[in-house]
C-alpha cells in the first residue's frame, strides 16, 4: 500500500480540514447553546428553508407557541425577549450546519467534476456527508424529546452519542484530508509503540469526552463539588443507586461524575506518557512540537476539568469542552504523522 | 589499588552516591518538617540538647516531666486543653523523629568524610568544603531551635512565620550546595552544549522565581492561610484580596495565599517554556531529558497545589512541599547539564 507513490491534492486536502475545523465551529455553537439551556428553543425542524430567520409577529408567535408546549416552559415560564434570547443561538447553530452542508456540497461537486477526486475518496466523502445529515438528523430528535413530561433540556441518552458522534466525523474529515494533502507517509523506524500509544490516546480522548458529555447534559457540575475526593469520599455516595444498574451509568449524577473523573485521570496520564516518550523518540521536530502541544493541552485540559468542579462554574465547562476538541484534534495530527511508524531500527 | 586516585571514577562514583544519599535524606526531612508543620507538632519539645535529645522520655515519671512542661504554654491553654498523654505522645513523635533524623544525617555526613578522607578516596578540595556544610548543617538544627523557641511565647500557638522562612530557605541552600557537589563529582567535566546559553540565562531565572515561589509558600504554610480559602467570596482563587497591595504582606493570610499563587503560577510559566525551549532546540539528550523532568514536575507541582488547597488535605500540602524539592532538584540537574554551554 505504502509502495506506490499517490500523488498529493492540497486543495481537496485543505477542504476537508476546512470542514473539520467548522465541525470545531458547531462544537462552539452546540456547547453555548447548551450552556445557555437554549437546546429546546425551536421545536420545528425544516431543513432547507429553516435559514430564514422569523420575520413577523406571527412568526414569533407560532414558535414561541411550539416552546409553550415544551416541559422546559411549562416548569419555567418565560417571556418573549427571554425566549428570543434562546432561540438567536439555536439558529445560528443550525444555520451553521446548513452552511457546513454547502461547504462540503459545492466543492464536492466541482472536485468532482474535475476529476479530483477518486472513486474511492467520491464514496467516502458521500458516507461523511451522510454521516453530517445523519447528526442533523439525530439531533432534531434530541430536540423533540422536549416534549416529553419531565425531560427540561436533551436527556444524556442522547446528548453524550451527539457529542461523540460529531467528534468521529470531525475524526474523519481530518484524517481524509491530512491523507491527501500527504498521501505518502515518510516511514519512521523504530515508532510503531508510539502509533499505538497515540491511538489508544484517542479512543480514551473518546471515552472521556463522552462522559464530560453525560456530566454536562445530567448538570453533575452543580454536585460534589470537592477534588480530589467527591466529598469526602474516593467513591461517591448514591454510586450505583439508581435501578438497573446501566442507569446510573448515564444518567446518575455521582457516577457519571465519577467516570468522568476517573476516565480523565487515566487519559491524561496516558497522553502524558505518551508525549514524553514521543519527546524523547528520535522524530522529526514537527512532531516533538505536535507532542509539546499534547502535554500542554492535556494539562491545560486537566487543570481548566478541576477548576470548573471545584467553582461549579458551566462557563468553565463549555472552555473545558472546546478544550476537549483541540486536544483531539491534536492528538489525531501526531497519529496521522505517525502513519509511517515501522516496528524495529533496522 | 594503587593505581587508584580520589579523582578516579569508581572512587567519585563512590562518594558521589554518598553525596546523593544526604540530599535524599535532607528531601524526606523536608517531608517530615512539613508534616511537622503540618500537624501543629513542632512545640511538643521544650529543650535543645544536641546530644542528650537523642533519646525520647524512657519511663512514665519522663513522659509525665516533659508532658508538664509543655502544659504550661500557650499553644496547650488555647489549642489542646484538657489533652492526655496520648494525645501529646502524637504531637511528640513527628517533632522527635523530625530532630532524630538531623542528628542522623550529621552522622551520615561527619562518619564517611572522616572514612573517605582517611582512605585518600576524596579530593581534599572537597573536605574543607564539606565540613563547611556539616557545620551549616549544625547551624540548620540551631536555627531550627531559633525557630521553635518562638512558639513558647504567652499567647502563641505557632511559630513566627518568618523564622519557619528562615530555616526553610536555609534547609533549601544546603539541599543545592550538596546536590551541586554531588552532580559536579559524578560529572566533573561541563557538558558544555553549543547553542544553549539562552537556555541557561532561562534556567537561572526559572530557579530564582521558583526559590520565590517556595519562600511565599512558606509563609502559606507558616500561617495556614489556606484556611481562608473560599471560593464563594472568591479568597485564594487566584484574584488579589480586597484592598491589595496595601494588605499585610506577612501577616493577612488572604494576600499571603495570593502572592504564592501569584509567584507560583508566573513560576511555572516560565518553567514550561524553559521546559519547551529545551525541548525545541538542538539540545543533546540529557539537557532535553532535564527538560522534560521539569516540564513534568512543575505540572504535578501546579495540580498538587491547586488539589492541596482546594481539598485542605494536610498530606497533600506536605506532598506539595516535597514536590517543590523535587523541582527545585530537576532544575539544578538542567542547571547543571548546561555547564559551560555557549551562545
Amino acid at each position: 500500500m505504502s509502495g506506490t507513490y499517490r500523488k498529493p491534492n492540497k486543495p481537496v486536502g485543505n477542504w476537508l480540514i476546512i470542514l473539520a475545523c467548522m465541525i470545531f465551529g458547531m462544537v462552539i455553537g452546540g456547547g453555548h447553546a447548551r450552556t445557555i439551556g437554549a437546546g429546546f428553543s425551536i421545536q420545528v425542524w425544516r431543513p432547507i428553508t429553516g435559514f430564514i430567520p422569523p420575520l413577523n409577529a406571527a412568526d414569533w408567535t407560532y414558535l414561541f407557541g411550539l416552546y409553550q408546549k415544551t416541559a422546559v416552559f411549562q416548569a419555567h415560564p418565560i417571556t418573549l425577549p427571554a425566549y428570543k434570547a434562546l432561540f438567536w443561538p439555536m439558529f445560528i447553530d443550525r444555520c451553521w450546519g446548513r452552511l457546513i452542508a454547502l461547504t462540503f456540497l459545492i466543492p464536492f461537486v466541482y472536485f468532482w467534476r474535475t476529476g479530483q477526486l477518486s472513486r474511492r475518496l467520491t464514496l467516502w466523502a458521500l458516507a461523511i456527508f451522510a454521516a453530517g445529515i445523519g447528526q442533523a438528523t439525530y439531533g432534531w430528535y434530541m430536540v423533540q424529546t422536549a416534549m416529553q413530561p419531565g425531560v427540561l433540556s436533551p436527556p444524556p441518552a442522547w446528548a453524550g452519542p451527539h457529542l461523540v458522534s460529531a467528534m468521529l466525523v470531525l475524526l474523519a474529515l481530518l484524517w481524509t484530508g491530512l491523507t491527501v494533502r500527504n498521501p505518502n507517509p515518510a516511514p519512521i523506524p523504530g515508532a510503531a509503540f508510539l502509533r499505538r500509544l497515540t491511538t489508544a490516546c484517542i479512543v480514551l480522548i473518546l471515552c472521556t469526552m463522552f462522559y464530560g458529555a453525560l456530566v454536562a447534559t445530567t448538570n453533575a457540575i452543580t454536585v460534589f463539588n470537592t477534588f480530589p475526593t467527591m466529598d469526602g469520599q474516593w467513591i461517591p455516595k448514591d454510586f450505583l443507586a439508581l435501578q438497573p444498574l446501566w442507569q446510573n451509568f448515564i444518567t446518575n449524577q455521582a457516577t457519571v461524575q465519577f467516570c468522568h473523573r476517573l476516565l480523565a485521570t487515566i487519559t491524561a496520564l496516558t497522553i502524558l506518557t505518551t508525549a514524553v516518550l514521543g519527546l524523547r523518540a528520535p522524530l522529526p521536530p514537527s512532531l516533538h512540537d505536535n507532542f509539546l502541544i499534547i502535554a500542554a493541552l492535556v494539562a491545560l485540559q486537566y487543570l481548566l476539568g478541576m477548576t470548573t468542579l471545584i467553582l461549579a462554574a458551566p462557563e468553565l465547562g463549555y472552555i473545558h469542552e472546546l478544550n476537549a476538541v483541540l486536544l483531539f484534534g491534536a492528538t489525531i495530527l501526531a497519529r496521522h504523522s505517525l502513519r509511517g511508524a515501522t516496528g524495529a531500527i533496522t | 589499588m594503587s593505581t587508584s586516585t580520589a579523582a578516579g571514577e569508581p572512587n567519585r562514583t563512590l562518594v558521589a552516591a554518598w553525596l546523593y544519599t544526604l540530599c535524599f535524606m535532607i528531601w524526606v526531612m523536608v517531608g517530615i518538617g512539613g508534616y511537622t508543620r503540618e500537624t501543629g507538632s513542632g512545640l511538643s519539645i521544650m529543650n535543645w540538647d544536641p546530644i542528650v535529645g537523642t533519646l525520647p522520655p524512657l519511663s512514665t515519671a519522663a513522659w509525665n516531666a516533659v508532658f508538664a512542661k509543655y502544659q504550661t504554654i500557650s499553644q496547650y491553654q488555647i489549642l489542646h486543653k484538657g489533652m492526655d498523654l496520648a494525645g501529646f505522645k502524637t504531637l511528640f513523635w513527628p517533632e522527635y523523629i523530625h530532630r532524630l533524623w538531623g542528628r542522623l544525617m550529621g552522622t551520615v555526613l561527619l562518619l564517611p568524610l572522616i572514612a573517605f578522607a582517611l582512605t585518600g578516596r576524596i579530593e581534599k578540595r572537597l573536605i574543607p568544603w564539606l565540613v563547611l556544610l556539616f557545620i551549616m548543617g549544625g547551624l540548620q538544627g540551631a536555627i531550627g531551635w531559633f525557630m521553635v523557641s518562638s512558639g513558647f511565647f504567652a499567647g502563641s500557638t505557632a511559630v513566627e512565620p518568618w523564622r519557619l522562612t528562615l530555616h526553610f530557605c536555609a534547609a533549601m541552600f544546603l539541599y543545592i550546595s550538596v546536590l551541586w557537589t554531588a552532580l559536579t563529582v559524578r560529572h566533573p567535566t561541563p557538558a558544555a552544549p553549543q547553542g544553549q546559553r539562552r537556555l541557561q540565562r532561562w534556567t537561572q531565572l526559572a530557579i530564582l522565581l521558583l526559590f520565590c515561589a517556595m519562600v511565599a509558600g512558606t509563609f502559606v504554610s507558616g500561617t495556614h492561610a489556606i484556611d481562608v480559602f473560599d471560593p464563594a467570596k472568591a479568597i485564594g482563587v487566584g484574584m488579589p484580596p480586597p484592598g491589595y497591595p496595601t494588605t499585610s504582606f506577612f501577616t493577612d493570610q488572604a494576600t499571603i495565599l495570593f502572592n504564592h499563587q501569584a509567584v507560583a503560577t508566573i513560576t511555572t510559566l516560565v518553567i514550561l517554556i524553559t521546559a519547551t525551549k529545551a525541548l525545541r532546540g538542538n539540545a543533546p539528550a540529557p539537557v532535553r531529558d532535564a527538560g522534560l523532568a521539569i516540564a513534568g514536575v512543575v505540572l504535578l507541582q501546579f495540580i498538587l497545589g491547586v488539589t492541596a488547597l482546594v481539598s485542605k488535605m494536610l498530606d497533600l500540602g506536605v506532598a506539595h512541599q516535597m514536590n517543590a524539592v523535587l523541582l527545585l532538584t530537576a532544575c539544578i540537574l538542567l542547571l547543571h547539564r548546561l555547564r559551560g554551554a555557549t551562545a
